[in-house]
């Protein structure tokens, strides 16, 4: 066997192997992201999504967490969702977030097994390029959840 | 007060723009001139450049010492009680920060490569390369700086929408005055999540990892545009190599760190586009140091090398872009914007100037020499090298993928961690068993027998090495199925393999230190210890580089214990006084404190009493306190909305850790019993030897810095 014969062998094994598992990790893993608009025109009927959209009207911020997921770009379309996770530190209304799932049809709500909020510092600087604080506090010191 | 750290800052940012743009010109003139009086000059504008945007960093840092709440990016980062550790951290906290701290650190490091070069330039090839590497380290600069001038400028003054909207707060006559002559008298403040002490270290570290490599890649850069063949680039940049790599390891582990110490979802990676950002570099960095011992023993693969380094600093410039463009979501990175642009560009002419200088120098970059034989220690570490990149590139595939399928499928889809475990873990797996393959091989072709001998004896201790650490980890820790139950293939892959490798790779070093050592002996009729001494710090490259894959190792056995026989109770509730048995411990809230006012928070802290019931779960069985906390943020005039957070508790137990993770309550509270005594909630984790993850990266950087350190008799060592 030649030398370069003898290097092919491996490269070929190595990044063949690699071809083969992302393909078939893709095929067999992969997630479809969607917008809200989509889950409610019935696009992914019961089928696992990821769902991205605003975070608002938030019912329940104990777990189960019952909240809902405003479109991005047209606010009048949402999705109510249950999710049995814990609260994430940066679940708060108008934050960006995204949930993994599926759309019960029968419940009429989105099933969440995943949420997904973003970091702070990713919503520190959204804000801070972009509608910097739209709504101020009404006043200081808002107290303790009680 | 405010405008003075402006305008220092701004003059600063400016002189060091102007600076850096000058180097690259004269650096340019005395290439083209043959002038050694241009160097000079170029080598003094480079350490002036570099002083001056130390000086405008530091007039941020002042502006944040100071409140200077004028400046835009110190009122979103910074607030007055906040305490002097986070103020200074408010300089790397937001996008404009981190940018010029990144532009600081590169002037810096600028400034030190010049200095050397001041006795480094009488070296032939030293003084022939120094425009060159002058040229490429300033052009990074330019763009770094340029970046800041014109697009992301953290002295820029506060946004007027602010000022309006306190004003308007304060018209309405609520606890006011919020602003002071037009300017707010307090700032936003960090985000609660991010005032943590891993915040003061963690990004310098992942950020000195991705600059320091500037360095190798300038001279790699110079030495194909210069066409100087020798090795000089790749022995006078090993330490910075070396030291480079050994921040990007230790940004990455600190990162892990802190993910499972603020986090509270009890794991330390979770393959998020940020996280695969800083991993990139390690890998090709990695494949990097290893390959350059084949050129210099072997003076092959200079067109690799050379590539190698090239794809290390473009990942660092990549996993830069990742996390400012916005082009896949990730839970920390920073907003898109026309930043993601610069970034893009920059990216692009890299790979363009790169591939250019590569195919330019192709045909004299040829090796007479090849690789004879896969069983040889150059055939080990190009096998190494294939993998490390094809997990490099399956990365890449893999971050990119729901861009990629949205722009060019039209079907966006996002992968989880199960399918990157998926890819990756036979790879790592594959890394471990040339690992432990290395030091068994010799240089050109090894002897099969001697090579099979070698490796046999800690073989078999490594296998029972394994049983019993998967014995006492999953029987004597975990308790066996007792809590979560297991299938029978979750003990063999990856766990059983990857702790088997883990100890093999450990053993062969050992077994190959005794011999070494002994064989030593024997030849100096020296005692075992004074060998011994010889040996190692004889060649503390080598040497250090063995432990450097110990630690490795030692990591590797911790991942898969801790990852495959954790266990996780969700909503678990503990009453103040009634204990709750999970595992084989008993959770019992012994003291508690409800919203006390701390700083800028409510606190609500217990402690909470852990007992062993396998020695009774009495008085006399408890084995530690715990003391998780529930801060809530309230919202102020400037921070707009209130935050609760919870602090992660972990008590770290011979061979596992508890760790305890607050649930926050609702809008309403804690909920409360018949007795009026509050229920608080709870997600308990146990991770059976987690400490070896934190210690193998120890043993690393030990390792790491030994093999840098200017010991022994090869002070540019072969790795024989």
């Amino acid at each position: 066997m030649s030398k370069s014969v003898r290097l092919a062998v491996p490269f070929l094994l190595i990044f063949g192997g690699l071809a083969g598992l992302v393909a078939m990790g893709v095929a067999q893993g992969g997630v479809p992201e969607a917008q809200v608009h989509q889950i409610v025109a019935g696009e992914f009927p019961d089928r696992e999504v990821k769902v991205h959209g605003f975070l608002a009207a938030i019912e329940s911020a104990e777990r189960p967490l019952r909240f809902s997921v405003v479109d991005k770009e047209n606010p009048e379309l949402r999705i109510p969702v249950v999710c049995d996770r814990t609260r994430p530190d940066t679940f708060q209304e108008t934050y960006d977030v995204a949930v993994q799932g599926r759309w019960d049809p029968e419940a009429k709500h989105f099933v969440a097994d995943q949420i997904f909020s973003k970091c702070p510092s990713k919503y520190e600087a959204e804000s801070k390029a972009g509608q910097t604080m739209p709504q101020l506090a009404s006043d200081v010191g808002v107290g303790q959840p009680e | 007060m405010d405008f003075s750290y402006v305008d220092l800052g701004r003059a600063l940012e400016r002189v060091a723009f102007v600076a850096a743009i000058l180097t690259a010109l004269l650096a340019a003139l005395a290439v083209v001139a043959r002038d050694r009086r241009l160097v000079a000059a170029a080598r003094n504008t480079l350490i002036g450049g570099g002083v001056a945007i130390l000086g405008a960093a530091g007039a941020l840092v002042g502006a944040f010492f100071e409140g200077a709440y004028g400046i835009d990016y110190v009122f979103h980062y910074s607030e007055r009680k906040v305490s002097a550790q986070y103020k200074l951290a408010g300089l790397w906290a937001g996008l404009d920060g981190s940018i010029l701290l990144w532009a600081m650190i590169l002037g810096v490091i600028g400034a030190a490569l010049a200095w050397s070069f001041r006795k480094r330039g009488l070296d032939p090839s030293g003084r022939r390369l120094e425009p060159y590497v002058y040229v490429v380290f300033a052009c990074v600069q330019v763009f770094f700086l340029a970046v800041i001038c014109l697009q992301a400028d953290p002295f820029a003054p506060i946004n007027p929408d602010v000022v309006a909207g306190l004003s308007d707060l304060q018209g309405r006559a609520a606890r006011g005055p919020y602003l002071w002559d037009g300017i707010p008298r307090d700032g936003k403040g960090l985000n609660p999540l991010l005032e943590n002490y891993w915040m003061t270290i963690h990004p310098p570290s992942v950020y000195l990892g991705f600059i320091l490599y500037t360095v190798p890649f300038a001279f790699g850069m110079a030495a194909l545009a210069a066409g100087e063949f020798s090795s000089y680039w790749i022995r006078t940049t090993r330490r910075w190599t070396m030291v480079a790599w050994l921040f990007n390891t230790t940004g990455i582990v600190l990162g892990g760190l802190w993910a499972y110490e603020v986090l509270g979802w009890g794991g330390y990676w979770a393959w998020d586009p940020v996280e695969n950002a800083s991993f990139l570099p390690w890998l090709t960095g990695t494949a990097f140091l290893h390959s350059v011992m084949i050129q210099e023993r072997r003076d092959m693969l200079r067109v690799w090398n050379a590539l190698l380094i090239a794809m290390t600093f473009v990942l660092s410039i990549f996993g830069t872009y990742l996390t400012r463009s916005g082009i896949v979501s990730s839970v920390h990175a920073f907003a898109g914007g026309e930043i993601g642009q610069w970034f893009l560009a920059f990216l692009l002419l890299l790979i363009a100037a790169s591939v250019f200088l590569l195919f330019f120098r192709m045909r004299d970059l040829r090796s007479a020499n090849s690789i004879d034989s896969l069983l040889s220690r150059e055939g080990v570490f190009l096998l190494n090298n294939m993998v490390l990149v094809a997990i490099a590139v399956a990365i890449v595939l893999l971050t990119l993928w729901p861009k990629i399928s949205n722009e060019f499928l039209k079907n966006p889809i996002t992968l989880g961690v199960p399918v990157y475990n998926r890819v990756c873990v036979p790879f790592f797996l594959l890394l471990f068993f040339l690992t432990a393959l290395g030091p068994s091989t010799a240089w050109v072709r090894t002897s099969v027998s001697r090579f099979l001998r070698n490796l046999l004896v800690p073989a078999i201790l490594a296998i029972a090495a394994t049983v019993a650490t998967l014995w006492v980890s999953f029987v004597k820790i975990r308790g066996g199925d007792a809590e979560q139950p297991l299938t029978p293939l979750d003990h063999v892959y990856p766990t059983g393999v990857l702790t088997f490798l883990g100890w093999w790779i450990v053993l062969s070093l050992a077994w190959e230190f005794v011999r070494t050592v002994a064989a030593t002996g024997r030849a100096t009729g020296r005692d075992p210890v004074t060998a011994a001494l010889r040996v190692v710090v004889g060649n503390n490259r080598r040497w250090g580089g063995y432990v450097v894959h110990a630690g490795l190792a030692i990591m590797g056995i911790g991942i898969a214990s801790s990852t495959m026989y954790a266990t996780e109770h969700q909503n678990v509730p503990l009453v103040p006084q009634k204990p709750v048995r999970i595992g084989p411990y008993e959770y019992e809230v012994t003291a508690q404190r409800e919203a006390v006012p701390v700083s800028a928070y409510l606190s609500t802290k217990l402690d909470v009493t852990v007992r062993s019931l396998a020695a009774g779960g009495g008085p006399d069985a408890v084995v530690g306190h715990m003391a998780p906390e529930y801060r809530f943020y309230p919202a102020t005039a400037y921070r707009q909305q209130a935050q609760p957070q919870s602090e992660v508790a972990i008590l770290h137990r011979p061979g596992e850790d508890l760790y305890l993770y607050f649930e926050k309550p609702g809008p309403n509270g804690f909920p409360r019993t018949a007795e009026g005594l509050p229920i608080f909630g709870f997600t308990i984790f146990r991770k059976p030897l987690i400490l070896l993850v934190w210690g193998g990266w120890i043993v690393m950087l030990a390792g790491g810095l030994f093999a840098a350190a200017p010991l022994g008799r090869r002070k540019v060592g072969l790795a024989a």
